[in-house]
């Protein structure tokens, strides 16, 4: 009533004596700064406006995403290229996820140096812990929500994590998996967490964080120094630092988005990486396999965040090599992490790891496109499944790649690689070394020898390249014609000793020769023949013991693996290995 | 001259007041959208109304053999049903009545009651839409009850024996007709 700024009679007056808005709000802001407003103390005003911005952006995303095997990833998907703003939504609640990792170590490195957990803040820094592990449980549980690949991989290994814990193990998995496995149960329960348990679990720590911020002060006392308000000297610091990290974190999602890969597939394999502030723990685990896992995944883990939440009672002492002593560890801790998370990003740099990663994205452009013209309702992954351009790859990883390496699908080594299959460079490779380890060298076929010596160098090219012409097709650019006359006089004359077809010069009996005939070598009739009847007469007969596909695919599954054979055809083959001098 | 207290304040404000608006502004425009636009999946080559229909919509509904000159036929318009990103395959996406007159000539009017969009039903000698009792006549007007305009009539043509519909719906509860 006496208050200057409310004048009798006035409508801000007639408002205060019906709510005490203005009252209310002047002690909602009433913290103490213990020694004066920082910058280092801002840490935590923006650590609530990154939360403020996860809570609006996760609700937001809440309109559109729906939880479900068939429709998390379509939704996810209808949210980022379709409906307005939803990129950028997703993007920034994507970096502000992160920002809220990197921010949150960064404010406990504060305390650590200013030592603000010393008496009688003690449980203020134990409360920040638990909020740390809850940052860290919100960051498991949303990872896997868009259900792709990366997500969905990334998440089955961190859960399945869990078993190897002694005794309970297999009980806590499934009572975190909903189930025996990692499924739709697995998808619903994430969301429940990340969007109504772990809200509520934050909201009420936060609370408590703050009403020990209230009672203590910001910040640890300071000897001699008086506290000062904390509007608005230290409130100007906190809304500035919070304002440049809203906007580096709206420019980031704008500019970069969050990723979405192709959808989750449990059918397939993928070169999962984790997100980098969990590569630390999953480096760990590669470190101890088989049964020293818990020591990465439970012992150490334990070590560090009872150590941590030791800090306050361990590090007492004011002089500097007793702090230095203290928070050894903190270093320790740190640079192990870095060490580690490097280790991990490093195998990720492996050519192989590279080619899979470029085969993810290739899926994942895929599947975006085929999604923009609608998702079937048997789901997203159905429908990458049954894309031309995806299914024959497929079918060639699921039945040819499990012998059969080919670039990026397979590296399997129980029959020739198929890389190049058709080409000149393949057949001047087989002419020359047929027993080479990426050939028949793992096969249980070893009657051809090495033709360098009796070919020479000019009939292995001529012969490579009248084996290429047989599998040219209508509109392809032709072979070398006087090459491939060469050729044809010489295979007449020197092969079909043994293989079988037409225009024999070498005088054998028809009897004698059964090595395949390889008039149609590479076209698209003698790839089905191969793939349907791979002991036929023609063929190796009872030699063969390649798994025959005539019953096992549909006419139109083996065109489509004669598709992606004739597109291996372009392919780097094998290189042109000289025998060993024994044979 | 605003002294360094008055300065703080302006900063802290201003500087949340920006912070918020930046962060706030894609979700509210996110949560808003709908309002203003609907995307739909990009399909080419079909109608937007779906697979089912032609290019410009039309859908086969009916043989025109089917249909008995006066007596009024309820046929099944099938086709493609999209709803956001999910698309569903040979779906009954609605009825028409179709009506034959002299000759081939055939009317068509949408099943669907312009009230609040309940299924209307043949009755002794009129159209009746159960939900509020509205009648309507077989040239499909309006003779009593709520609805606020007449039953909708479609574009419809015979070739080769079969009735097309060219199947659209009308904003309910309006007495002008606005396709949505």
């Amino acid at each position: 009533m006496a208050d200057p700024s409310h004048p009798e009679g006035s409508a801000r007056a007639w408002l205060e004596a019906r709510t005490g808005l203005s009252a209310s709000l002047a002690k909602a802001v009433d913290y103490t700064v213990n020694g004066g407003p920082r910058w280092s103390h801002a840490t935590g005003a923006a650590l609530l406006a990154l939360l403020g911005t996860l809570a609006l952006t996760g609700i937001a995303m809440g309109t559109v995403y729906a939880p479900g095997v068939n429709t998390a990833w379509s939704s996810t998907y209808w949210l980022e290229e379709r409906l307005p703003w939803g990129h950028i939504v997703r993007g920034v609640h994507h970096f502000a996820a992160h920002a809220m990792v990197a921010l949150g170590a960064l404010h406990l490195g504060v305390a650590m140096v200013a030592r603000s957990y010393r008496s009688p803040r003690e449980v203020t820094w134990l409360l920040t812990l638990a909020i740390g592990g809850l940052v860290l449980a919100f960051a498991i549980t949303g990872f896997p929500l868009a259900w792709d690949q990366r997500g969905y991989w990334s998440s089955r290994i961190e859960t399945g994590i869990i078993g190897s814990v002694p005794v309970a193990g297999p009980y806590l998995q499934r009572f975190v998996l909903g189930g025996a496995q990692y499924g739709a149960l697995t998808l619903t329960r994430f969301y429940t967490l990340h969007a109504m348990v772990l809200p509520l679990a934050l909201a009420g720590l936060v609370s408590a964080r703050l009403g020990l911020a209230r009672k203590l002060g910001i910040g640890p006392r300071v000897e001699g120094a008086e506290g000062t308000p904390w509007w608005p000297s230290q409130s100007a610091r906190d809304a500035v630092l919070s304002a440049i990290v809203l906007a580096a974190v709206t420019y980031l999602g704008r500019r970069y988005g969050a990723p979405l890969d192709a959808p989750a597939d449990p059918a397939s394999h993928y070169p999962a990486v984790p997100e980098w502030f969990f590569s630390p723990l999953s480096q760990l685990l590669k470190l101890f396999p088989g049964s020293r896992q818990p020591i990465g995944t439970m012992v150490i883990p334990g070590l560090v965040t009872t150590y941590l939440a030791a800090l306050p009672f361990i590090d007492r002492g004011t002089t500097l090599p007793r702090r230095a002593l203290a928070l050894t560890p903190v270093l320790l801790i740190a640079l192990g992490a870095f060490a580690l998370g490097r280790k991990l990003h490093r195998s990720t740099e492996a050519p192989e790891f590279a080619r899979a990663l470029r085969e993810a994205s290739h899926r994942a452009g895929r599947a975006r496109a085929l999604a923009r013209q609608g998702v079937p309702v048997e789901g997203p992954v159905e429908m990458v499944r049954n894309d031309p351009e995806v299914r024959p790859q497929e079918l060639f990883a699921q039945h040819c790649g499990t012998c059969h390496a080919a670039n990026g699908i397979s590296r399997e080594r129980r029959a020739p690689r198929l890389d190049g299959f058709g080409s000149r460079q393949w057949a001047a490779a087989f002419l020359v070394w047929p027993d080479a380890p990426e050939l028949m060298g793992t096969t249980q076929i070893h009657d051809m020898p090495s033709q360098q010596r009796r070919l020479r160098d000019d009939g292995v090219r001529a012969v490579s390249e009248w084996l290429y012409a047989r599998g040219i097709e209508p509109g392809e650019p032709p072979a070398d014609a006087a090459l491939v006359a060469q050729g044809e006089a010489l295979y007449r004359r020197r092969c079909t000793t043994c293989h079988q077809g037409a225009g024999d010069e070498s005088g054998t009996e028809a009897a004698d020769r059964d090595a395949p005939n390889l008039d149609a070598w590479g076209s698209r009739a003698y790839l089905r023949a191969q793939i349907e009847t791979p002991g036929s007469a023609s063929n190796y007969g009872a030699r063969n013991h390649m798994t025959a596909f005539a019953d096992r695919l549909s006419p139109r599954e083996i065109e489509q693996v004669v598709d992606f054979m004739r597109r291996l055809r372009v392919r780097q083959g094998p290189a042109v290995v000289q025998p060993p001098a024994e044979e | 001259m605003p002294d360094r207290r008055t300065a703080l304040k302006v900063v802290s404000g201003g500087a949340l007041a920006v912070g918020g608006a930046a962060v706030a502004t894609p979700s509210l425009g996110l949560v808003a959208g709908p309002a203003v636009t609907t995307p739909r999946p990009e399909r080419p080559g079909a109608h937007p109304a779906g697979a089912g229909a032609d290019e410009a919509g039309w859908y086969r509904v009916a043989e025109l053999s089917a249909l008995r000159p006066g007596e009024p036929f309820q046929a099944t318009v099938r086709g493609d049903e999209v709803d956001a990103w999910s698309v569903a395959p040979d779906r009954r996406l609605g009825a028409v009545w179709l009506l034959r007159e002299a000759g081939d000539a055939v009317r068509a009017l949408s099943a669907e009651c312009p009230h609040v969009g309940c299924q209307i039903e043949r009755a002794e000698r009129v159209f009746r839409c159960p939900c509020h009792v509205s009648d309507f006549d077989l040239q499909g007007r309006c003779l009593t009850g709520p609805s606020p305009r007449a039953m909708d009539p479609l574009d419809v043509r015979v070739r080769d024996g079969g009735v097309f519909v060219r199947f659209v719906r009308y904003r309910l509860g309006t007495a002008a007709r606005e396709v949505l």
